[in-house]
């Protein structure tokens, strides 16, 4: 029996040491205790040569010339995995379930991975969905245009990205921190109203200047709205 | 205290239907003019010939219908509601006592409701004018309503009801004439709302997504519980989507808005209608003539509700 094995058939018993209050609100750990020393592992954040930047999801970032918009960072799958291998060195991905959702696909992923301090195996599930991709100006919700390969590539990219949201629970390492809301500033579009969006379909609708102007009192009764007016309004110019 | 009987808009069809059978006036006009023809046969009969048989029946006869005449002259005036109007007289009376509300949902009223600003979004787009839900109720002491949309901007109405149609089986045509109900209905808003016409509008908008799924439930237990994938179940899927859905596009969006998953069964869709056949309106004039018939069927529920 090799000792991988027997590790993890026989769990190591011990009981995992509670911090203090102090503890936890002096963000310190007990440096006895090898559970959290994993903890603490996996929350470092990653290298940041692992860190690739996403070349077509965007995020608004503030800078001191103002906010523009870049790439969101992320982990590759392949680095993902590698970190699995080196950490834990036995895991299994299990796919719960696979299906497809609106014009899309989706997979349920569960990693499976040896506890290398405790000794048991444990889990994390994650979830990855991937738009169908559609031939070049038709709408993502005409069906009848999905381009070759579209599915395979589909379930592919939601798989990977499902292995990803299930190790994002390890923690930093993994890349759950990439993106997170206080990192970044997040794009101030507001969520419009029903109202709004029938404001916008309508300056959608217009055709010439005078149409769009027509609508200006109602514009601003919706100051949400003005950018949308703005734009049309410029583009009869 | 119960307050004064004032007839809601979308349920003055309900008073205005008339009683089955004669009126107390009608039958007292009836006997009357019945009196007169017989007395006038029975001038005609000679003196000699008044004791055979058939002639003593014809006296007789006359002699009932000036018996019965006084007691239906007395009662001619008597208001006879139909029995649709006293029901729902009653009902509110009990209402309002209790203070309660009945509840009328089933499934199309329910997409109606869900649908109403789909409604206004479809209407806005092909009219090319802004509607807003409109928070203002018009009264008078005779009737009350809540027409649907108004214009933000100038606080006014706008004379148009919004009715969303639950599939298009049930969206009308346009040789088709008015349901009653929102002719009436039409009528009060442009009476309270100072108009000279007023204008149902009928939408074919999607079925929204929670509608739709229970459709499909509903279907599935018809069915006999088979297995989903089965070809008869997701068949009868298609047609429920088919039915459902006009613009998958904005289907789609208001699916993903719910943030429930919807599961597509239809991986063809070719069937969007488009917007300008999705609407259809019927317009009803004021006649102040029926306005004056419903404020006389008001005074009338109010005595009823008084001997109750």
């Amino acid at each position: 029996m090799s000792k991988t094995q027997e590790i993890a058939i026989q769990p190591r018993k011990f009981v995992t040491a509670l911090p203090t209050i102090e503890d936890l609100y002096q963000m310190t750990v007990p440096q006895d205790d090898n559970v959290n020393a994993l903890n603490v592992l996996l929350d470092k954040p990653p290298h940041k040569d692992w860190v690739k930047v996403h070349p077509f999801i965007k995020k608004k970032v503030e800078t001191p010339s103002g906010p523009v918009n870049v790439g969101i960072d992320y982990l590759p799958i392949g680095r993902v995995e590698w970190l699995l291998k080196r950490i834990f060195k036995r895991y299994r991905i299990e796919v719960l379930r696979e299906g497809t959702s609106f014009n899309g696909v989706y997979v349920v992923v569960r990693v499976h991975y040896l506890h290398p301090i405790l000794g048991t195996m444990e889990f994390h599930d994650g979830i990855g969905a991937q738009q169908l991709q559609t031939k070049k100006d038709s709408s993502p919700a005409d069906l009848a245009n999905i381009n070759n390969g579209a599915i395979s590539m589909a379930f592919g990219i939601a798989k990977s990205i499902a292995i990803k949201d299930a190790c994002d629970h390890f923690g930093r390492l993994f890349g759950s921190d990439l993106n997170r809301a206080e990192n970044i500033a997040l794009p101030d579009v507001p969520r419009l109203t029903r109202d709004e969006e029938r404001l916008v379909n309508l300056i959608n609708l217009c055709t010439s200047k005078d149409q769009v102007e027509a609508l200006k009192g109602q514009v601003d009764l919706h100051e949400n709205v003005l950018p949308y007016y703005q734009e049309k309004y410029d583009s009869f110019i | 205290m119960t307050p004064l009987f004032r007839i809601r808009a979308s349920a003055a069809s309900l008073i205005m239907t008339d009683p089955v059978g004669k009126t107390p006036m009608e039958k007292y006009l009836e006997a009357v003019s019945t009196l007169k023809e017989k007395k006038e046969k029975w001038g005609l009969v000679p003196v000699e010939k008044r004791s055979q048989v058939r002639n003593s029946e014809l006296k007789a006869s006359i002699d009932k219908l000036e018996s019965e005449i006084p007691a239906l002259e007395k009662s001619k005036e008597t208001v006879v509601l139909g029995e649709t109007a006293k029901s729902y007289a009653l009902q509110w009376q009990r209402g309002q006592r209790w203070n309660r509300t009945a509840d009328f949902s089933n499934k199309y009223t329910q997409k109606g409701s869900a649908c109403e600003e789909d409604g206004f979004d479809l209407v806005a787009t092909l009219k090319g004018i802004m509607l807003y839900k409109n928070p203002i109720k018009l009264e008078n002491e005779w009737a009350t309503g809540t027409p649907d949309p108004f214009n933000k901007l100038t606080g006014k109405l706008i004379n148009k009801d919004i009715k969303s149609s639950w599939d298009w089986t049930t969206f009308p045509y346009k040789s088709d004439k008015l349901d009653k109900v929102y002719e009436w209905q039409n009528m009060i808003y442009a009476w309270l709302g100072e108009e000279e016409s007023w204008t149902t509008t009928y939408c074919l908008v999607n079925t929204p997504p929670n509608l739709l799924r229970r459709e499909k439930e509903r279907k599935w237990y018809d069915l006999g519980g088979p297995d989903r994938n089965s070809d008869s179940y997701v068949e009868a899927c298609i047609e429920i989507e088919k039915r459902g859905i006009y613009d998958m596009e904005l289907f789609l969006k208001r699916a993903a808005d719910d943030g429930e998953p919807f599961e597509l069964h239809c991986k063809d869709w070719k069937y969007d209608v488009p917007a300008n056949e999705r609407i259809m309106e019927f317009t009803t004039m004021l006649e102040m003539e029926k306005i004056e018939a419903l404020k006389e069927r008001v005074i009338q529920v109010r005595k009823f509700l008084e001997t109750q």
